[in-house]
């Protein structure tokens, strides 16, 4: 049982200290630091209301959250889907010893404002430090959460996720004191008495940036992270090259450069086409004075705008200007020579390292004749101006100044526009075929006997069979029925050779959630140790079972733990349904679980060329306020470098499933040959 | 003691054939599918006819038992075991045919349908044939020692049998009601059965949500109560390969899903069998912690319909 000790009275002791404090400042700064800390101190209230009345976490609710985060954080069900009280860092509270303080060392660092939020919680010492940007109202609005005691950010915790912000405009940003025209008012709904809003003060004209809490662990992505890229001809890459050099903090009509270009740059990016894949280069974003500070961000791929705005969002400016060195790391970065090819470089300013951009790009443009160069200037000198024109011209790009924040922000649409249309020009009108599968095998069942193609590894006989009506009955039980463990149980193996081009691998199953632990794997096997499969999962939630999708590739020595690399989405943590920890999306995940076994579902392994991926489609039921829909969903990527094996199904369950049996119904397995 | 080592052949043709031991000889003898259910042989005991049939075969040979037809319904309604029931471990100072009923006793504390030397182990004559049905036991059972069990399904020996469970087991918070399903047997290629099945406990949400405090304690108490007074259906259901446990009881007001009382039926999951299998069968059992107590039952109906 919680026993929750901070009563509301405490924490509003607390927020009239601050706010007494706010109301006499000595200097502008102070007013501000005195509102961050409203903010942060607000936000602990509504939510610790919410944990003792067990209500809703405020976290779940982006309407609200908005107010206090900004607003690519707040995400439909985020507490929820993180599994996690970012709040508390902790599932359970008993709270004492609050308090709510700015950094005593640097209380605006660049702009942000550090603010520590300490308290006991069952008697340990907490410490989190939240980072505090400006939106454009002035207001202040949460840009991260970090825990001193265990290391994590609130955005690495949503990446780790694979949770998707949503669409960043700062520029209509939600706040909770000075809502923009048409939203919300600060109403009892915020969780707030009238006595817990702070005065509002009149807001400093600094303009400040987010910063991350951890630079150095942000938003940088390992190779096997990168999902898909989109190929063939008529579409196009376009490399942002984002200056994050120290100079960005520098101000425009009152609003820092680096503020001004994110706002561009995250507003353009869900207006890009389906066909033109990004990449993200940032410079001078992690370290002071290292001119090798540079960072691919994103490598080229079909991103979803929400990575892109994460990924933007995260860089904090702190260091040098080394364009060359910029634009020749761009120029490794495109996977495909025959495609439209465009860098757009942003930045105030001119090289700071010694390199040559001029010459650099040129290089770049060298490489082939699809190959741009961009420029979008900002708040230059004309000596500046001139540095960077010679850029665009050696590139065979266009150069775009900009004086101003919305002459930038129309500078960086109209240079993408220019390589959207750019591309259409070069790019040939061939009509191509859409993707044509063509059957390569198929097996529905529904013999007397399987394919002979078939062997059955580990059989036992008592727990499969045809069931007559169309489908292969399989039971799973037992400590060792896991998809890796080399004694499972009845691991179907199809002696077939897979096709030399891309291909899927499609079952259609139903499967009966009776012990929450089962799982279907449908892979390309070498043996045990050696695979790459799409998982289709259940675990627990701990309010019952959820679903998963999993992409998982498997290598190691027989016998010995293999090495995974992978991608899981939990279907039931958005795609499917949310928040399945409240009544009603509990009772719908219930329904889909139903739907499961009476309907089914379709799981895919796709290759394309060398990349893998795992899908899952099913028809969700009509329940209550939801509506009957088709969701298919495929996760990120991973590289299959040399695919060897023979296609498998396996069907199973985790450990803790003892003593309970699972029960599938394999009804269809082929191999669809992809044409291109 | 009589062994039971019979195991059906893996074919799914019929008839199926089985070694031979007593009591399946006994039945072999005496039970013809579609013979009249009840008011035959009653001058002959249990055990006489199970002596007549052991001399009338010969030990080893192979036998064929008759398939079951459906509907199967035996009331009980006579004064000996109506002649497609075999007692497995017949002790008749532990049973009597009275009122319409079985009236059975249990003690000893080793009453289990894994256990060899259970007695009074009721298995029908026949085999179950290939077909979706529902079995149904209608029992009243007095909980007297807390720790008492009533089995019914279909069994082959004490190591291959699914049956649905109701168990009454007695621990910190007081007596508490259990639903279970129960698939024993031993897999191809493993040398010791394997048993998997569900369990729900009946006091702990679905009938009662809670039973350890004054109030829970209570309405769990009267559900207890229900067992004898009114008494329960136990269930035993199978669909393709899957086969599901269920019973259904009134449920005193204030309890049960809707809160209002009356008739309601809770389930388990499902196991399976990919094979047709086993005998009807029916048992109350106790564990061993009833210690030297005295458990009793009523067994007022057996009947087994194909699923619709």
């Amino acid at each position: 049982m919680t026993l929750f000790k901070t009563c509301s009275a405490a924490l509003l002791s607390v927020g009239l200290a601050v706010s007494g404090f706010a109301a006499k400042p000595a200097m502008a700064q102070d007013m501000d630091i005195a509102k961050a800390q409203d903010l942060v101190r607000l936000l602990f209230a509504k939510h610790t209301a919410r944990f003792q009345t067990g209500d809703t976490p405020l976290m779940n609710e982006p309407g609200l959250m908005k107010r206090f985060l900004v607003d690519c954080l707040a995400v439909e069900g985020l507490q929820g889907r993180l599994q996690f009280d970012p709040i508390y860092g902790a599932q359970d509270a008993d709270i004492s010893d609050l308090r709510v303080f700015a950094d005593p060392d640097a209380p605006i660092l660049r702009g942000a404002a550090q603010i520590h939020l300490a308290f006991s919680n069952f008697g340990t010492p907490r410490l989190f430090i939240y980072t505090l940007i400006k939106a454009a109202n002035g207001e202040w609005q949460i840009n991260d959460i970090y825990s001193d005691d265990d290391g994590w950010t609130l955005t690495g915790l949503m990446r780790e996720q694979g949770i998707a912000n949503v669409a960043c405009d700062p520029g209509a940003e939600v706040t909770l004191f000075d809502p923009p025209a048409g939203n919300a008012q600060v109403t009892n709904d915020s969780g707030m008495e009238d006595g817990d809003l702070p005065a509002h003060m009149d807001g400093g004209e600094m303009a400040v940036q987010p910063t991350g809490s951890d630079p150095d662990a942000d938003v940088g992505m390992e190779q096997g992270d990168t999902p898909a890229y989109t190929d063939g001809a008529g579409g196009s890459d376009l490399v942002f090259i984002v200056d994050a050099s120290g100079s960005m903090w520098g101000q425009v009509d009152g609003t820092a450069k680096i503020s001004t270009a994110k706002q561009a740059l995250t507003g353009l990016i869900g207006d890009l086409g389906a066909s033109t894949n990004v990449g993200l280069i940032a410079y001078g974003h992690r370290r002071e004075g290292d001119c090798g500070d540079i960072e691919t961000l994103l490598p080229v791929a079909n991103h979803s705008p929400d990575a892109i705005g994460l990924a933007i969002n995260g860089i904090t400016p702190r260091g040098k200007t080394p364009i060359a060195a910029a634009l020749e790391a761009a120029a490794g970065t495109f996977p495909a020579a025959d495609r439209q090819a465009n860098v757009l470089l942003i930045s105030d300013g001119r090289e700071t390292c010694g390199g040559d951009p001029c010459a650099a790009a040129r290089a770049l443009s060298a490489q082939g004749i699809k190959t741009r160069v961009h420029v979008v200037g900002f708040d230059l000198s004309e000596e500046e101006s001139r540095a960077l024109q010679c850029i665009a011209e050696e590139g065979n790009g266009n150069y775009y100044t900009a004086n101003n924040a919305q002459e930038f922000v129309d500078a960086v649409k109209q240079a993408v526009k220019a390589t959207e249309e750019e591309t259409a020009a070069l790019s040939e009108p061939e009509p191509r075929p859409p993707h044509q599968a063509k059957a390569y095998f198929i097996e529905t069942f529904d013999g007397p006997e399987i394919d002979t193609a078939w062997s059955v590894t580990n059989e036992v006989a008592e727990l499969k069979a045809l069931d007559g009506k169309g489908a292969l009955f399989i039971a799973a039980s037992g400590k060792k029925d896991n998809y890796d463990h080399a004694e499972a149980m009845n691991r179907l193996e199809l002696d077939k050779q897979l096709p030399d081009g891309d291909f899927d691998l499609v079952l259609d199953l139903r499967m009966a959630l009776q012990t929450g632990r089962e799982h279907v794997w449908l892979s390309i096997a070498e043996d045990p140790a050696n695979q790459i499969g799409a998982l289709f999962w259940a675990g627990w939630k701990g309010c019952g079972p959820a679903l998963h999708l999993s992409l998982s590739k498997l290598s190691g020595e027989a016998g010995a733990k293999p090495e995974k690399t992978g991608f899981d989405i939990s279907l039931f943590g958005g795609p499917m349904v949310d928040n399945v920890c409240s009544k009603a999306p509990r009772a719908y995940g219930d329904q889909i679980l139903e739907a499961l076994y009476t309907d089914g579902a379709t799981l895919r392994l796709k290759r394309r060329g060398r990349k893998v991926t795992a899908a899952v489609e099913m028809q969700l039921p009509a329940f209550e306020d939801y509506e009957a829909r088709i969701v298919t969903v495929e996760t990120e990527p991973v590289t299959a470098l040399r695919l060897s094996g023979k296609p498998g199904i396996f069907a199973g369950q985790w450990s803790k499933a003892a003593p309970g049996e699972s029960h599938y119904f394999l009804e269809r397995f082929a191999i669809e040959e992809i044409a291109q | 003691m009589i062994q039971s080592k019979r195991r059906h052949a893996r074919s799914a043709c019929r008839p199926r054939r089985f070694s031979a031991t007593r009591q399946v000889l006994a039945a072999t003898a005496l039970f013809l599918a579609g013979a009249p259910l009840a008011g035959a042989q009653e001058e002959l005991t249990e055990a006489e006819r199970q002596r007549l049939a052991a001399a009338d075969v010969v030990i080893g040979a192979e036998v064929v038992l008759p398939e079951l037809r459906l509907p199967f319904h035996d009331p009980f309604d006579g004064r000996a075991l109506a002649e497609h029931w075999t007692a497995i471990n017949a002790d008749e100072n532990k049973y009597v045919l009275e009122d319409g009923a079985i009236f059975a006793l249990q003690s000893g504390g080793n009453a289990h349908p894994s256990n060899e030397a259970a007695d009074n182990v009721f298995v029908a004559n026949g085999i179950m044939p290939d077909q979706d049905f529902d079995l149904s036991l209608r029992v009243k059972l007095d909980p007297k020692t807390g720790y008492e069990d009533v089995w019914v399904g279909l069994w082959a020996d004490a190591d291959n049998y699914l049956a649905a469970n109701l168990s009454v087991y007695t621990k910190g918070c007081g007596a508490s009601l259990y639903l279970k399903v129960s698939n024993r047997r031993t897999l191809s290629g493993e040398e010791k059965p394997d048993e998997t099945g569900f369990t729900k406990n009946l006091l702990d949400g679905p009938i009662v949500k809670r039973i350890c405090d004054k109030k829970g304690r209570a309405a769990g108490d009267q559900v207890i109560a229900v067992l004898n007074d009114t008494g329960f259906t136990l269930g035993l259901s199978r669909r393709g390969y899957r086969y599901q446990a269920s019973i259904t009881l009134d449920v005193p007001p204030g309890t049960g899903g809707t809160g209002d009382g009356g008739t309601e039926t809770y389930s388990t999951s499902f196991v399976s069998r990919v094979e047709p299998f086993g005998q009807p069968f029916f048992m109350l059992g106790q564990s061993s912690k009833a210690g030297n107590g005295e458990t009793s039952a009523l067994f007022e109906d057996l009947t087994i319909v194909a699923a619709q």
